[in-house]
This record gives structure tokens, C-alpha cells and sequence, in this order.
């Protein structure tokens, strides 16, 4: 009995590869004599133990309430150490009264009062943020956007404007729209998901609708508008500001790009997302695009300067996703369909 | 992992620390729950230590060993909350968390669904502090010197707890009726 206690020991010991040589020789020996033991023993190792797992929804609102109590206790906390406990039961009870009114005692303490202040978030380039707006609607920001809201977000109409990408999950209003200002183009929903990409640095503005309906009205002399279906984007050219409907047709030359473009979003068939909002979930993907525009979305999602040596290259298209990469991982990536060399010194690339 | 923390301490990324929190959420709050009395508690605790981790991010690189940090972390503010709460518990002896037990797959399991659950309720009978060494070695797959660490215990009691609990489930698996497919196969 007792040396059969010892062979448990022994497997015990073994699985922290503690055992010695004397100590080994002894297991194989208790092993033979134990062989019920030893099967036992190898069942249980085929086990796995698992204890209740908490819901999505709720480890949702556990991060949101973790990142807004630490932003809060960031602005208001003296040099000496914060009062967590409480920062923790006021954010409870904020929850329970809801968002908005806890966004509007969070943004009152911030900015003060005043009729048409607006609260703005930056997220820098090599990093992406999510918020919660006042009415609960979710924003993922890309790096290097800016998005700006009104600190009173009460009003009939939910306005943010937004420089760079956003993507956008509205909660449903029937009497307050909210509407994207972009320079190009704006964008008007009551309640869906979509994706915006408007960098002043791009050519083109660009909005995916995921699900549900937005009216897009272009920034053309002639403001007009249309709606956008399902797994549909609108393309539109920056230059869209200074034109009439006219020139949409007119003014195309053969090989320039078109002004405003509708086409369908592609759908990856294998776990149906899309590459226009692969971001979202961190990872970085291209369809058919050429060097030029990587280049910049690269420059903004590693935050390095990239430099083209070889201007033939800027026209090479490449399609792919890397999944939480490092920038040269992802070049080693690219390197495999098309041959071109680069240097990397400090935040700076150059592609030759 | 390290490439997570590098964004959360240099970039300020959000979505990686939510990464990071996803991935240690279930796991810390269960282990928070054996030293509080409710899960709300047990809920508050890991957020505190998020909080903080979130508010010096630009010292996580320094951090050695993030897993058994964050543990520790965990076990030190439920300390804190049982004074504050005036629960008295003088050792880790309350443990409410129930441990499911599963087979790979009904074709490879080697004993039958009853037997399972007659497993499922030892592991559940166990001594909490041994069921606690248990659960973190076989669930969260900790090292013997990871438990060690964290509960501030000495590796041989480890080694003496698991060997208890792997001897008390041995013993509960059922070798005289194996499933019928088992006997087939032969």
C-alpha cells in the first residue's frame, strides 16, 4: 500500500521533470509491479478539466468598464495612488443608470459645461482603440484617425466627424440618426455596421455597409445621395468636392479612376469576413493593391516613414492578410510573390 | 505574447490589451473566486488588477513572467477584499469552483459517461487547496514552479498535493467496466 502511494509520487514528481536517476529507476520498478495504477494514471491524463467559462457579452463589459475606470483614474487621480474601489462602484452604478448619462457625467467632469463642445480621440499611428459612444453605438478606430463627437450627445440628430477609419457598429435609434462627416462624404444611418476609410492622404474615401441601410450623401456641388445595400462599398475620388454629376461622366478619361464607384464587397469563403474590415480583428489585409497604397497603410499601422527607391514598384499589386505580424515578417510575406529589396534603420523603410 | 505587450506598452493599443484580458479573464476570475465568496467579487478583483495593469502599461515589458504576475496579482487583491470585506477565511480552504471533466472524444474515451462523472464529482470532492493545485496545473496548465510561485507554498507541497489528487482519481476511474466499443476493439 504504502509503495503504491510512493508510485503516485513518483508520477506526481514526473510531470515537473523533477525526477532523478535513482528516483526514475525506482518509478519503472513500481510501475511493473502496479500495472492497474499505471493505466489509471495514463485515463486521467487523457482527461481535460474545465470550469464554467463566463459569457462573451459579460467579459465585454468587464474590459469597458476596466478601460474606462483607468482612463477615468488617469485624469482625476492626484500624483498619489487612486482610489480603485470606488472608481470600480461608481462605474457599477453609472452601468446600471446607463451609458449615456455616464458618458455625460464622465465628459462634464472633462471639458466642462458648454452648448457645442466637442470631445476628440486620436489614436495614434502602430496602434488601433475602440470606444463606446454615449448611446452605446461602438467605434474600432484604425491607427491614425481622429474622430470627434459633441459632449452633449442628446441632441436629434448623433454626429461624429472622422478623419482616417472607423468602423462602426450604431445602436438603433428610430428618432436620432447618426450621421459620419467626412470631407468626401457623409453618411447616414439609424441603426447597422459599417466601415469608413477617409485618410486625407488616400485618393479615395471609402464606406462598406455590413449590415442594414445607410444613405451616403456626396460632398459634389449637387449633394446627392443614394443608398448603400449590404456588402456594398462606394468608392469616392478626395476630388469629389469640386465637381458637379456632369463630371462624373463627362470629364473620364479612359484609364483615370472613376469619381464614384459602387461594387460589391468579396467575401472570404472560407471564414466569410472581409478585407476591408480584417483590421477590426488585428489583422492586416490587402486585396489587389497595389505597393503604393500599402505603403501608407503600413506607414500607419507599424508607424514608420517608407521610402521608394524603385518607382516601378509602387504600381505592383499584392493580395494577402498577416495575423499580428511584425513588419518584417510581413515584407518577408510579400517578398515571396514579387522580388524587391529594402532596408530598415530605425522607423524608416526603403524599398529598392 | 510578446508581441502583445509590446503594443499595449509602446503603441497604447487597446484591442491587444483586450486580447491580453480575454486570455487570462476566465482562468483569473476562477481563481480569484476560490479566496472571495461571490463571483461579482471575484469579477471586481481581476478588473482592479487590469485597471492598474492598464495604468502602468509602460512597465510591462519589465515584467519577467506575465502569467504567474498576473496570478499573483489576482490572490493579492482578494486578499485585500477579504479584509475589507471582513470575510474570514484563514486559508484558501473555500473554493466554489465546480471542475467539469471530458474525454477527447466518445470514440477515444477509455471509460464510460458514467464513470466520467463519477471522476467529475471527485475532483470536486477534493481538498479545496488540493483541488486548487489541481485545477491550475491541469486546467490553466501551470508548472509545478508556476503553483509554487503564485500560492507561495514550496514545490514539495505541490508535488505531495498532486500526487494526492492524481492517486484520488486514479482510483475513482473504473478498469473492470470498460465502455463496450473498448472491449471490441480487443
Amino acid at each position: 500500500m504504502e509503495q503504491e502511494q510512493r508510485l503516485w509520487e513518483l508520477l506526481a514528481m514526473q510531470h515537473s521533470g523533477e525526477l532523478n536517476e535513482l528516483e526514475l529507476e525506482e518509478l519503472e520498478r513500481l510501475k511493473n509491479v502496479f500495472p492497474d495504477a499505471v493505466k489509471q494514471f495514463n485515463i486521467l491524463n487523457t482527461l481535460s478539466f474545465n470550469a464554467e467559462k463566463l459569457s462573451a457579452r459579460r467579459k465585454e463589459q468587464l474590459m469597458d468598464g476596466i478601460l474606462m475606470a483607468a482612463g477615468d483614474a488617469e485624469i482625476e487621480a492626484p500624483p498619489g495612488k487612486p482610489r480603485k474601489g470606488t472608481l470600480i462602484a461608481l462605474l457599477l452604478i453609472v452601468l446600471a443608470i446607463g451609458p449615456a448619462v455616464g458618458w455625460w457625467l464622465l465628459s462634464a467632469r472633462r471639458s466642462g459645461s458648454g452648448q457645442q463642445e466637442w470631445s476628440t480621440i486620436q489614436v495614434r499611428k502602430g496602434s488601433r482603440s475602440k470606444v463606446t459612444l454615449p448611446d452605446g453605438t461602438v467605434v474600432f478606430l484604425n491607427a491614425g484617425s481622429t474622430l470627434s463627437y459633441p459632449n452633449d450627445f442628446t441632441n436629434a440628430v448623433r454626429e461624429v466627424k472622422l478623419s482616417g477609419e472607423g468602423y462602426f457598429k450604431v445602436v438603433t435609434m428610430a428618432e436620432h440618426p447618426f450621421v459620419v462627416y467626412t470631407p468626401a462624404l457623409d453618411i447616414s444611418v439609424l441603426g447597422t455596421e459599417f466601415n469608413v476609410r477617409a485618410y486625407q492622404d488616400e485618393q479615395q474615401t471609402e464606406a462598406v455597409l455590413i449590415s442594414g441601410k445607410v444613405e451616403v450623401i456626396l460632398k459634389d456641388k449637387e449633394q446627392r445621395r443614394f443608398t448603400l445595400s449590404p456588402q456594398q462599398k462606394v468608392l469616392v475620388s478626395n476630388e469629389i468636392r469640386e465637381t458637379t454629376a456632369a463630371d462624373t461622366v463627362m470629364k473620364l478619361k479612359p484609364a483615370a479612376k472613376p469619381l464614384i464607384a459602387v461594387e460589391k464587397v468579396l467575401q472570404d469563403a472560407k471564414d466569410s469576413s472581409f478585407v476591408e474590415t480584417a483590421w477590426v480583428e488585428n489583422k492586416f489585409a490587402f486585396r489587389n493593391e497595389s505597393f503604393e497604397v500599402l505603403a501608407q497603410r503600413m506607414e500607419r499601422w507599424y508607424d514608420v516613414v517608407i521610402e521608394f527607391k524603385n518607382d516601378a514598384l509602387r504600381s505592383t499589386n499584392f493580395t494577402g492578410s498577416v495575423d499580428n505580424e511584425s513588419l518584417p515578417e510581413l515584407l518577408k510575406i510579400l517578398q515571396e510573390t514579387k522580388r524587391f529589396n529594402y532596408t530598415i534603420s530605425s522607423n524608416k523603410v526603403i524599398f529598392y | 505574447m510578446q508581441l502583445l505587450i509590446e503594443r499595449i506598452a509602446r503603441y497604447n493599443d487597446q484591442l491587444a490589451f483586450r486580447q491580453l484580458f480575454l486570455h487570462f479573464c476566465d482562468r483569473l476570475i476562477h481563481f480569484a473566486g476560490t479566496f472571495l465568496s461571490s463571483r461579482e467579487e471575484a469579477e471586481e478583483a481581476v478588473s482592479d488588477v487590469f485597471i492598474k495593469l492598464w495604468q502602468h502599461r509602460e512597465k510591462l515589458p519589465e515584467i519577467a513572467n506575465l502569467q504567474t504576475y498576473l496570478y499573483k496579482a489576482v490572490k493579492n487583491t482578494a486578499l485585500n477584499y477579504q479584509a475589507r470585506i471582513k470575510h474570514i477565511y484563514t486559508d484558501i480552504d473555500h473554493i466554489s469552483v465546480k471542475i467539469n471533466a471530458q474525454a477527447p472524444s466518445p470514440e477515444e474515451a477509455l471509460i464510460s459517461r458514467e464513470n466520467l462523472q463519477q471522476i467529475e464529482q471527485a475532483v470536486n470532492r477534493l481538498p479545496p487547496r488540493c483541488k486548487l493545485i489541481f485545477k491550475l496545473v491541469k486546467e490553466d496548465n501551470l508548472s509545478y514552479r508556476e503553483v509554487a510561485d503564485i500560492l507561495d507554498i514550496s514545490m514539495n507541497t505541490v508535488n505531495v498535493q498532486m500526487s494526492i489528487a492524481l492517486r484520488k482519481l486514479g482510483k475513482a476511474i473504473d478498469l473492470s467496466h470498460p465502455p463496450s466499443f473498448y472491449l471490441s476493439k480487443k
